[in-house]
């Protein structure tokens, strides 16, 4: 066979034969290729861009949060439990009717929403079920949660020290009640902010936005998490710290939200520029960075009181003058002082109705878990802020890319596990039953790669899915499908989005190469049309060619190389139009992605950029590699047939 | 010249000034006048043998007989046209000679190989290497320099560049273009691109070069050039040129002419 150069300069000598249908041809099938050169280009600059932000937040830690998987079902549908409550129900409404008559109260146990059972369940109104809210199923759920073997903070470590985590820690979880009714094993806990030294009350906050709340409300919808300082460190505001301060202040990360709240700003609207957007962040950042704010604590029965008195306020003045109104016979005032005891400031009660409500106080405390009324101030800094849920953005470029990044520790507030003290907000709360089971526990091992990180995921998570869903009303059937496994926790990447980027990498791989499949094969038709063309227009050439001594694997050699630098050509006009287009989108896009990314990342330098155009080396070799071998595929067969021909005929022919 | 044309004056009286009656008689003169030649061959050896040779075409259902029984030996150093009107079998022949096509009976012997024995690689390099082909419409590469387009049979002979780089620039020399050696096709006239031709068949020295009508599409004045250049070559470096053309007066100027009329040798 002839010298590659010579080959190649016979290729070349052939490309500048009919030059305008040569262009044509390049850049018809270029065009289908730019598609994948674009999206291989934004790729590239959204791979670039994750990994120059992932130096923000905990985005460049690997760490692995587990939680323990348990039969949430038991407390529902398990058969003992429910008798064993029944028994315990008759038990104590005997027990209830026997002291209600003896305190001269009347008892109805058909009202009474917190005896073990209720009526209902899957057997219809006959039927009894557990009743959740009551302390007694609560505390023999608790027994049987806490009773599970594998879930525990200790089995966690076992398996983490195995696989060679290098940090282990651990998180409490406080579900806040704020003003809602709804029970937490009947303990309602109520955190509510005090402004300009007056108690804001839960029905008086200023709503947020229709789209989720925001502002303290975060407190009740996204709770508050103590963690290990260390996994906080990175959302500290700069000449923050995370110690309680020398006037006794938690420290707190919050959402931007609840700094807008704290410093009364307004919300920025969500027309604001990318530019106003991080004007504002850089300016809520410097002026919340310290600042304090009072939260009330009031226990259920204070919550109860406040609300009582503001109502009894309401009531009258709503019913001042009338004739036949009659007022209370014992009046509570509205506390004047922020978070201060409600007093009574009015009691014509008879001594046998004060001695009535003494003694439904006691039969509360005694069969209701009933506190005296308790309330107390505690002070927050804010030494660091997270991103609000994101809710206001809707289908946006914004939204979207927000979604995508978000890589922080959640949307709530977090303080480090130190600031849990005896005198701390912390202590006063009671966590919420799940969290008081392995339910509702986490877990979290931190690993030196992504690889080991990743590696502990699959062995410890477990991948049945639970039935709850589609039989609720059945024991659900995970817990020992995942035990069959040797799994007991649902464990995710946390807090960083590494492992988010990997899979989006491999995601996009997966669907380039459908995209890559179907656009070879479109390239290939056309370009086995053309290459057919110029093939077949090249008979003559052909001939001349054999007639002059080339062998016919010369002639396929000198069509290859042609081949060759046809997709070359294809490969340029594609990458650039391909460039083109991404430059576009970044340039378009960039500013709205990258104030998302910051706001998300919450990252320090809030002018570092999203770019939607990347250049990856491998990515650009991928889609030549690609065209020439679309381009190959489809001049295999009319150089087949080109070469096998007569040349004398070709000759004659012409 | 001054006699010629008072012949070619003498020839249109005669003919009572009928150009096409002149032609005529100018092609029968010709006829005879190389078919009167004594023929002495310069060389014993046989080059080029031909025995019983066929070829027969498929047109349609009818089949078409190119060559009937053609036995013909061309001798080393041999300058011979093979004339003949169109579709007498002429370029079929220079075909078979060259080892394009294979004929359907008979056997061609060139240098003592039989052509039909030869796989395509072999014929390949027979090609290549032993014959040199000039055609009528030159078939230069249009977009390489005149020396890259001598050089091309030497490309797929595998020569080094220094040594074919030479050799382009002697055979450019033996046809009258050195100058022109990094012009490209479209800047040469009529004849210089067949001289060029001519060139590139000489390029891996082959002993024998066959040329398919080099001078239709030339003027009289480079047809009669270009077969002076066939002499020379001949001539002086020995090498055997079959030339297929029509035109009876530039076949005198060969040693030796053939005539073929309906796929068989006449004369």
């Amino acid at each position: 066979m002839m010298y590659l150069r010579d080959a190649t300069r016979l290729a070349a000598a052939k490309l500048r034969v009919r030059p305008v249908r040569t262009g044509v041809v390049i850049c018809i099938v270029a065009l289908l290729f730019a598609g994948i050169s674009l999206i291989a280009f934004v790729f590239a600059g959204i791979v670039q861009s994750l990994r120059d932000f992932s130096n923000e937040g905990l985005s460049s830690r690997y760490i692995v949060q587990a939680r323990p998987i348990v039969d949430a079902s038991y407390m529902f549908s398990n058969a003992d439990l429910k008798e064993q409550m029944r028994v315990k129900t008759v038990s104590l409404v005997a027990e209830k009717k026997a002291a209600a008559k003896r305190l001269g109260l009347a008892y109805d146990a058909d009202t009474d929403s917190t005896l073990p059972t209720m009526k209902g369940g899957p057997g219809g109104e006959n039927d009894i079920m557990a009743n959740f809210s009551s302390p007694i199923v609560q505390a023999a759920a608790k027994e049987h949660y806490n009773a599970l073997q594998h879930v525990g903070y200790d089995d966690f470590k076992k398996l983490a020290e195995a696989a060679a985590a290098k940090n282990i820690y651990k998180s409490t979880y406080y579900d806040i009640m704020s003003g809602s009714m709804y029970m937490t094993g009947g303990q309602q806990t109520y955190l509510q902010p005090i402004k300009n030294g007056k108690e804001i009350y839960a029905d008086s906050q200023k709503q947020g936005e229709m789209m989720g709340p925001t502002g303290f409300d975060t407190l009740a919808s996204s709770g508050w998490s103590y963690f290990d300082e260390d996994l906080l460190r990175p959302f500290v505001l700069p000449g923050q710290s995370l110690a309680i301060g020398k006037d006794g202040s938690v420290p707190v990360i919050a959402p931007i939200s609840v700094a807008e709240a704290i410093l009364g700003r307004d919300k920025l609207p969500s027309t604001a520029s990318a530019k106003e957007r991080l004007d504002y962040l850089v300016k809520i950042r410097s002026d919340i960075a310290g600042k304090t704010a009072q939260l009330c604590y009031r226990n259920p029965a204070s919550s109860q009181l406040v609300q009582l008195a503001r109502d009894q306020v309401r009531e009258m003045s709503a019913n001042k003058g009338k004739r036949d109104y009659v007022v209370p016979a014992l009046q509570y005032a509205v506390p004047t002082e922020p978070c201060g005891e409600v007093k009574v400031v009015k009691d014509t009660r008879t001594a046998s109705e004060k001695q009535q409500a003494n003694n439904e106080l006691m039969f509360k405390k005694t069969y209701e878990n009933y506190d005296d009324p308790q309330q107390t101030i505690t002070d927050v800094r804010i030494v660091g802020l997270v991103p609000d849920m994101n809710f206001e953005y809707g289908m946006s470029v914004r939204a979207i890319a927000a979604s995508v990044l978000q890589s922080s520790l959640g949307n709530g507030w977090y303080s480090p596990s130190r600031a849990i003290t005896a005198e701390s907000v912390a202590s006063k709360i009671s966590p919420t039953f799940e969290d008081s089971t392995p339910m509702g526990r986490a877990y979290y091992a931190e690993f030196e790669t992504l690889a080991a990180a990743r590696k502990f995921v699959r062995e410890t998570s477990c991948s049945a899915k639970s039935d709850m869903m589609t039989e609720p009303d059945r024991p659900d059937t995970r817990v020992a499908k995942c035990a069959g496994q040797g799994k007991y926790f649902d464990s995710k990447p946390f807090g960083s989005n590494a492992s988010a980027i990997e899979d989006l990498r491999q995601n996009t791989w997966r669907v380039m190469k459908y995209v890559t499949v179907v656009v070879m094969a479109l390239t290939s038709l056309v370009l086995m049309g053309v290459v057919g063309k110029i093939v077949a227009d090249s008979r003559r050439e052909t001939a001349v060619f054999r007639a002059l001594g080339a062998t016919r694997s010369d002639i396929g050699y000198i069509y290859i190389i042609y081949t060759i630098f046809l997709s070359f050509g294809i490969t340029l006009v594609a990458l650039l139009l391909g460039a083109m287009g991404a430059a576009w989108l970044s340039r378009r896009y960039s500013e709205d992605i990258s104030t998302a990314a910051v706001l998300a990342y919450n990252a320090a330098d809030v002018h570092k950029k999203f770019i939607l155009f990347g250049l990856d080396g491998t990515l650009v070799l991928g889609i030549t590699a690609v065209i020439i071998a679309s381009a190959l595929m489809s001049a295999f067969l009319p150089l087949l047939t080109n070469i096998r021909r007569n040349p004398i005929r070709d000759m004659r022919d012409e | 010249m001054e006699d010629k044309q008072l012949y070619a004056k003498q020839l249109l009286q005669a003919v009572g000034g009928d150009i096409r009656a002149a032609l005529t008689e100018l092609k029968r003169v010709a006829a005879n006048t190389v078919s009167q030649k004594k023929y002495e061959p310069k060389s014993q050896e046989v080059v080029i043998r031909t025995m019983g040779l066929q070829k027969q075409y498929k047109m349609g259902k009818a089949t078409v007989s190119a060559i009937q029984d053609v036995t013909l030996a061309i001798h080393k150093g041999e300058f011979i046209a093979i004339t003949g009107t169109s579709g007498s079998g002429k370029s079929t022949l220079l075909h078979l000679i060259g080892g394009l096509d294979q004929p359907s009976a008979g056997d061609i012997e060139v240098r003592g190989q039989n052509l039909r024995k030869l796989s395509d690689v072999k014929l390949s390099r027979f090609r290549n290497r032993t014959i040199g082909f000039v055609f009528q419409f030159f078939y230069l590469q249009p977009f390489l320099r005149l020396q890259t387009n001598v050089e091309v049979p030497a490309m797929f002979a595998r020569t080094r560049r220094d040594r074919r780089a030479t050799k382009s620039k002697a055979t450019a020399e033996i046809v009258g273009l050195s100058d022109r050696l990094q012009h490209l096709p479209r800047e040469l006239s009529g004849g210089q691109m067949q001289r060029a031709a001519i060139a590139r068949a000489l390029q891996n020295e082959p002993d024998i070069l066959l040329a398919d009508e080099p001078t239709g599409n030339l003027d009289h004045e480079n047809a009669v050039a270009i077969f002076e250049l066939f002499k020379k070559i001949s001539t002086e470096q020995g090498t055997t040129i079959v030339v297929v053309t029509h035109d009876m007066a530039l076949a005198a100027i060969a040693d030796r002419a053939v005539q073929m009329k309906d796929g068989r040798i006449l004369a």
